[in-house]
C-alpha cells in the first residue's frame, strides 16, 4: 500500500481555544510570571523563603526565557514581605585605628549618627577655640607661664645671689653661663687676678667650681620643672576642652542612649578630644603658608576621626533588599580600602572603606550573573569565603594574593545574611557542580528553566496574555486576535514542535515589538495579523543574505539540484544551515556509485575527514542493514561509495542517513528515484526511519527552491512518520499543499520511502526469503546476487575481484 | 602699615645670632624697608666673657644641658667670631630681601655700654628681648632693660617669636612724649590705625588688662613715662606684644 501524501488539514495552524475571547490583547490581563515555568518559579519561592544556610539559587535556562524577569519579581515581592535590616556604619577606633569598628544601628540611624557627628565636629571646632580664646584661660595659662619663667629665673637668680656673696659674677653667654671673679662691678681680668694673692685665687677657684656644680645641678632639674608646667597646660586644657564639649556631647547621649555601641564611641570620642584638643586650635591667627600647611596636615585627621562612615543606610526602606551587581568583581562585591594622596603619600582611614553589593543586599537579596562573577579574579572565592563564614570581610586584593606587605585597614568584619541568586547558562552549573566541591553545598536550589512549553489551551491563554503584558509593557499598540494566533504559531515554529511554544520570550518579545512598529509607521492603532506576518518576514530577510545566495546559485544551476525527472543512484537530501537565532533549509544532492567489491560502503565525506562522527555512524549503519537484509547467507560482494556533492564544508548528523539509503538502494537495484522529491530522516540497522531536527526548515527549503522553478505537482518532500507533529510550515507552502502543488509524505520505513521515490512496489520477503519480482528489493537482491556470483568465480579463477568498471551502478 | 613718617632715619639693630635678635632683626629689616632707610647691625664681643676665658680656671656651663666646659681665650674669641660672621649673614640677607643697604660692626667692650653707645647715632635701636635665654619669654634681659632706660635713641624691644605688625597699641601715660607715641603708632598702623589707651596714673594694672583684652602685635608707650621701666615691658611683653618706648 502506497504512502498518502499528507492532507493539508493536519499541518493547518491551529486558532485560539474557543473560550478565549477577546478582541484585541487590551482586554486580556497581565501575565504574572514567565510563560510555562512551574518548575523554575517554584525552586526560587523555596530559595527564598528557606533561610537555611546554602539555599542560594541557581537560575539557568534558555536566553530570552525570562529568567532575570522572575528573579526580579519573586525577590521584589519576597523583599517586600521581609523586615527592613539594620544599618551599618564603620567607626574609627581609638584605641586601635587599624582596626575600625563595624557598629550596627537601626534602620536609618546611621545617617542620623554620621549627620549629628558631623555637626558635633562643627560645634567642636567653633566652641572649644571660643573657649580656649576666652580671657579666663589666657588668664590662667599666662600664669602658669609667668610661674615657669618665675621659678626658672628664681632658680638662676638664687645661683647668682650665691655668686654676688662671694664677689663672683654670673655671665650668660653665647656660649653657656660662665662664672668670674668680680672687683668694683668688673670682671677681674687675667693679670688682675693673677695679681691676687695665692689664697685668693684658690678660694675664687674652689667656690666657682662649688657654683658650677649648683648649676648643673639647677639645670639638671629644669627639664622637671617645664614637665611639670606642661601638665598644668594640658590638665588645664583639658579642663576647657571638657567645659566645651561635655554639654554637646552629653545631648548627643541622650539622644543615643538606647545604643550602647553609640554611647561607648561618645565616651571615646569625648576623651580623645580631650587629649587632642589642640588640633581644633590650630591656625586661628596664623595666615602665612607654613601655617596653612600646619593647618592642611592637623585639620584632615581631627575633622575626618570623630566621623561616621555609613556602609549601608536603610533610611525609608520598607522591606528588604534586593540588589543587583552587573560588575561583580572583588571590590564591588565585598567592597574595598580606598587611598588618597596626602603630601605624596598614600594614605586611608576608616572612612574610604566603601561598600560592596554584599554590604547593599545584607539582609536581602543578591542577583549576580554567574559568567560575569566567575571571569572576576577571587569573586568567587571571596562570594563563597562570605558566605560560609556568613560574614562580610574587606581584604586588599594583594593580602588575598598573600603578597601584601603594605599597612592598612582590616576594618571588623559585618555579619552577612544574604540570599544569593545567580543567574547563568546550564553548562556552567554543570561545570561547577563536577568540579566545585563547595558549590552543591552553597547552592543547594536550581531554578532550572523549561526550553519549551508543551501546548495546551491552558499555555495558550498565557500566551496571549504574555503577548497582551508585553505590548504594554513596551508601549507597543495591543494585539488582534488574529495577529496572537499568528504570534502563537510562530511560537511553535520557534520551539521547532507544534505541540509546543518557545520559552524564548524574548524571541516573542521581538515580534511583538517589530509587529507593533510595523502598525504604529501605519498610522493603526491595533497590531494585526498581518503585521505579525510581515514582521516575521522581515527578520527572515533581514537574517536571509546567505539563503538567498544559495537559492540564487542553485537557481542559477552552479549548485545542482535537480526537482524533476528521475535518476539512478541519486537523490536531494536537506540540511539545515543556522546563522544566529535563524536557520534555512538546503537541499544537497546525493549519489551513490556502486561496483562488486568486499561488502564496504565508502563514506567519502569521512574518507576526507569532511564528515563528523554522527554522519559516519550513519553510513555504518547502511552496511548494517544491506548486509542483514540482502545478504544473510551469502557474502556481500559490494563496494559502495556515498557522497554529498558539492558539499565543501563538514557534513555531520544523521538526518541524510534515509537519503543516502534510497540512494544506494537505488543504484544497486538500478531504480530510478523522483527529483522531485527530496528526502530527510535517518534509518536503522532494521530500516525504519526514525525523527530528525528541523523538518520545517528543511521542508520549506526544498518548497522555495521548487517554487522558484515552477512547482509542477508532483514535487514534495519525504519525512519521517515521527516527524510530522514538529511540522510548523508557514503559509506559503501550506497553500501549495492545499493546492495539491507539493506534497508532504511521512513514511515509516525505507520500503514506503523507496516507494514513494521509485514508483515501484518495494516488495516484501516470503517464506523463502525471497522478493516478489519486480520489486525494488528483488532487483537490489537480485543484483547483489550477481555480485556474489562473480566474486566467487573471480576467487576460483584464482583472480582478485574486479570491479564493474565503467559499467552504470 | 601707612607710609607716614614716624622719623626713623637711621636704624641699629643690637645682634647676636640669639633667636630672638634674629626676630629683631626682621623687624628692624622690615621697618627699614618701608622706611627705605638703611640699616646698621651692631655685633659686641663681650668683653667680660673674653676676661673670664683668660682666667687660668675658666668654664662655661651650657645650656640647657647642664654641661660643664673648659674655655681659654682663643677658644671664646672664635666662638664669637663665629657668632659674628652668623649675625653679619643674617643681617645682609634680611637687608637684600627688603632691598636696603646694611652696614655691620663688630665692637668690643660691654655689650650694655657699646649697645647704648650706638643708639647715640640712631633714631631706632633694635633690640632682642631675652638674648641668649632658654626661654623666649616675658622678661627683658639686661641689655633690652639698659637700652629702654637709658638709650637716646627710640627702642623698639621683641621678644622671641614676637613680629611687627597690626593690632597697635599706644598708650598715653599723661605724659609730654605721649603725643610722640600716637604719632609714631599712626605712622606705622594700618587701617582702622592704632588703639589709643589711657594709662590712669596710679593703676599699673588697667593696662595689663587692656593689653590682655587687645592682644596687641605692638605697644607703643612714651620713652620717658610710667611705661619705660623695666615692669612695664615685662607686662608688654609678657602680654605676647613687642614693645616701642618712643623718644
Amino acid at each position: 500500500m502506497p504512502v498518502s501524501p499528507l492532507s493539508p488539514e493536519a499541518l493547518r495552524r491551529r486558532d485560539l481555544p474557543a473560550e478565549l475571547q477577546f478582541e484585541t490583547t487590551e482586554e486580556l490581563e497581565d501575565l504574572e510570571g514567565p510563560l510555562g515555568q512551574a518548575r523554575a518559579a517554584e525552586a526560587l519561592r523555596l530559595a527564598v523563603t528557606l533561610r537555611s544556610d546554602g539555599y542560594n539559587a541557581y537560575v539557568m535556562g534558555p536566553p530570552g526565557a525570562g529568567k532575570h524577569d522572575l528573579v526580579a519579581r519573586t525577590l521584589a515581592r519576597a523583599g517586600l514581605e521581609a523586615p527592613t535590616p539594620s544599618d551599618w556604619c564603620y567607626l574609627n577606633d581609638f584605641a586601635e585605628p587599624r582596626r575600625p569598628r563595624a557598629v550596627e544601628l537601626p534602620a536609618g540611624r546611621a545617617a542620623e549618627l554620621r549627620k549629628d557627628m558631623d555637626r558635633l565636629v562643627d560645634e567642636l571646632r567653633a566652641a572649644i577655640p571660643a573657649a580656649f580664646e576666652s580671657s579666663d584661660y589666657r588668664t590662667r595659662t599666662q600664669l602658669l607661664e609667668k610661674q615657669l619663667e618665675e621659678a626658672r629665673e628664681h632658680a638662676i637668680e638664687e645661683i647668682r645671689r650665691r655668686a654676688e656673696a662671694r664677689s663672683v659674677a654670673l655671665l650668660r653667654t653665647p656660649m653657656g653661663f660662665g662664672f668670674a671673679p668680680v672687683k668694683d662691678g668688673s670682671v677681674l681680668d687675667p693679670d688682675a687676678f693673677r695679681a691676687l694673692p695665692e689664697e685668693a685665687q684658690q678660694r675664687f677657684q674652689r667656690d666657682i667650681a662649688e657654683l658650677q656644680a649648683a648649676l648643673q645641678e639647677t639645670l639638671r632639674a629644669m627639664p622637671e620643672l617645664e614637665r611639670r608646667h606642661r601638665e598644668r597646660v594640658k590638665e588645664t586644657n583639658r579642663e576647657v576642652a571638657m567645659y566645651a564639649a561635655g554639654h554637646l556631647l552629653d545631648d548627643l547621649r541622650r539622644r543615643y542612649a538606647d545604643l550602647p555601641a553609640v554611647l561607648a564611641h561618645l565616651d571615646a570620642v569625648r576623651q580623645d578630644v580631650v587629649e587632642n584638643v589642640h588640633e581644633f586650635l590650630t591656625g586661628s591667627a596664623d595666615d602665612d603658608a607654613a601655617a596653612t600647611m600646619r593647618k592642611l596636615l592637623n585639620q584632615t585627621p581631627a575633622l575626618r576621626r570623630y566621623g561616621v562612615n555609613v556602609m549601608v543606610d536603610h533610611a525609608g526602606r520598607s522591606g528588604a533588599p534586593v540588589v543587583y551587581e552587573d560588575l561583580p568583581n572583588l571590590a564591588n562585591l565585598a567592597g574595598r580600602v580606598e587611598h588618597h594622596a596626602h603630601f605624596g603619600t598614600l594614605v586611608t582611614d576608616f572612612t574610604l572603606i566603601r561598600p560592596g553589593a554584599l554590604h547593599g543586599a545584607n539582609g536581602g537579596f543578591l542577583v549576580l550573573d554567574a559568567r560575569k562573577l566567575l571571569v572576576q579574579p577571587f569573586a568567587w572565592e571571596e562570594l563563597k569565603r562570605a558566605l560560609r563564614a556568613r560574614e562580610i570581610r574587606i581584604e586588599p586584593p594583594e593580602r588575598l594574593f598573600g603578597i601584601g606587605a603594605t599597612a592598612s585597614l582590616e576594618p571588623q568584619p559585618i555579619p552577612l545574611d544574604v540570599k544569593v541568586v545567580l543567574v547563568g547558562d546550564r553548562w556552567l552549573w554543570q561545570v561547577l557542580s563536577a568540579y566545585d566541591p563547595d558549590f552543591p553545598q552553597l547552592f543547594k536550589v536550581e531554578a532550572d528553566f523549561e526550553d519549551w512549553i508543551p501546548r495546551s489551551p491552558q499555555s495558550e491563554r498565557d500566551f496571549a496574555r504574555l503577548a497582551a503584558t508585553l505590548a504594554r509593557r513596551d508601549g507597543a499598540p495591543p494585539l488582534e486576535r488574529a495577529a496572537v494566533a499568528r504570534l502563537l504559531h510562530e511560537a511553535s515554529r520557534l520551539a521547532g514542535d507544534a505541540a509546543r511554544l518557545t520559552a524564548d520570550v524574548a524571541a516573542v518579545r521581538d515580534l511583538v515589538r517589530e509587529a507593533g512598529h510595523a502598525a504604529a509607521t501605519a498610522g493603526r492603532s491595533r497590531t494585526t495579523g498581518e503585521d505579525v506576518r510581515a514582521a516575521v518576514h522581515a527578520q527572515q530577510r533581514r537574517a536571509g543574505r546567505l539563503r538567498e545566495a544559495v537559492r540564487e546559485e542553485i537557481r542559477r544551476g552552479t549548485l545542482v539540484v535537480e526537482t524533476s525527472g528521475a535518476r539512478v543512484g541519486q537523490l536531494n537530501g536537506l540540511s539545515v544551515v543556522t546563522l544566529g537565532r535563524h536557520g534555512f533549509g538546503q537541499p544537497s544532492r546525493i549519489s551513490a556509485r556502486v561496483r562488486m567489491g568486499k561488502g564496504e560502503v565508502v563514506d567519502l565525506e569521512r574518507e576526507v575527514e569532511l564528515g563528523g562522527p554522527i554522519h559516519s555512524k550513519g553510513v555504518l549503519i547502511l552496511g548494517g542493514f544491506l548486509g542483514a537484509r540482502y545478504a544473510r547467507e551469502s557474502p556481500l560482494s559490494l563496494s559502495a561509495s556515498l557522497v554529498f556533492e558539492q558539499s565543501y564544508g563538514g557534513v555531520e548528523g544523521d538526518s541524510a542517513s534515509l537519503a543516502e539509503l534510497c540512494a544506494l538502494l537505488s543504484a544497486i537495484a538500478e531504480v530510478p528515484l523522483r527529483q522531485g522529491v527530496a528526502v530527510t530522516g535517518s534509518v536503522d540497522q532494521l530500516g525504519r526511519v526514525q525523527a530528525v531536527g528541523g523538518v520545517s526548515d528543511k521542508v520549506e527549503g526544498f518548497f522555495e527552491v521548487c517554487r522558484a522553478r515552477g512547482l509542477d505537482g508532483a514535487q514534495g518532500v519525504l519525512v519521517p512518520a515521527s516527524n510530522v507533529s514538529h511540522l510548523v510550515l508557514r503559509d506559503e507552502a501550506l497553500a501549495a499543499m492545499a493546492e495539491g502543488r507539493f506534497r508532504v509524505w511521512a513514511v515509516e520505513t525505507v520500503d514506503e520511502a523507496m516507494e514513494v521515490l521509485s514508483g515501484l512496489p518495494a516488495g516484501a520477503v516470503d517464506a523463502d526469503g525471497r522478493f516478489p519480482a519486480g520489486s525494488v528489493n528483488a532487483r537490489v537482491s537480485a543484483r547483489l546476487e550477481r555480485f556474489a556470483e562473480r566474486a566467487r568465480a573471480f576467487a576460483a579463477a584464482g583472480a582478485a575481484p574486479e570491479g564493474d568498471g565503467g559499467r552504470r551502478g | 602699615m601707612a607710609e607716614r613718617d614716624p622719623g626713623f632715619r637711621r636704624i641699629v639693630v643690637g645682634l647676636d645670632a640669639s633667636p630672638a635678635s634674629l626676630d629683631a632683626l626682621a623687624a628692624a629689616a622690615l621697618l627699614a624697608g618701608r622706611l627705605r632707610t638703611d640699616l646698621a647691625g651692631l655685633f659686641v664681643e663681650d668683653e667680660d666673657l673674653l676676661r673670664l676665658a683668660g682666667l687660668p680656671f675658666a668654664g662655661v656651663v651650657r645650656v640647657p644641658s647642664g654641661v660643664r666646659e673648659g674655655i681659654d681665650r682663643p677658644r671664646a674669641e672664635a666662638e664669637l667670631r663665629a657668632l659674628a660672621a652668623q649675625a653679619r649673614e643674617a643681617l645682609e640677607r634680611a637687608a637684600s630681601a627688603q632691598r636696603v643697604a646694611c652696614t655691620f660692626r663688630v665692637a668690643r667692650g660691654g655689650v650694655v655700654a657699646e649697645v647704648l653707645a650706638a643708639a647715640e647715632e640712631a633714631d631706632l635701636l633694635v633690640v632682642g628681648a631675652g638674648g641668649h635665654r632658654r626661654s623666649g619669654t616675658a622678661r627683658a634681659g639686661d641689655t633690652a632693660r639698659a637700652a629702654a632706660a637709658r638709650a637716646r635713641s627710640s627702642v623698639l624691644v621683641l621678644r622671641r617669636g614676637g613680629r611687627l605688625g597690626d593690632p597697635i597699641v599706644a598708650v598715653d601715660d599723661g605724659t609730654p612724649g605721649a603725643a610722640r607715641a600716637a604719632a609714631v603708632a599712626r605712622a606705622l598702623s594700618g587701617e582702622p590705625g592704632p588703639t589709643l589707651v589711657e594709662a590712669p596714673a596710679g593703676d599699673p594694672g588697667a593696662v595689663a588688662a587692656v593689653l590682655a583684652r587687645l592682644r596687641p602685635a605692638l605697644v607703643v608707650v612714651p620713652a620717658g613715662g610710667r611705661y619705660g621701666s623695666g615692669s612695664a615691658l615685662d607686662a608688654i611683653l609678657s602680654a605676647g606684644a613687642a614693645a616701642l618706648l618712643v623718644r
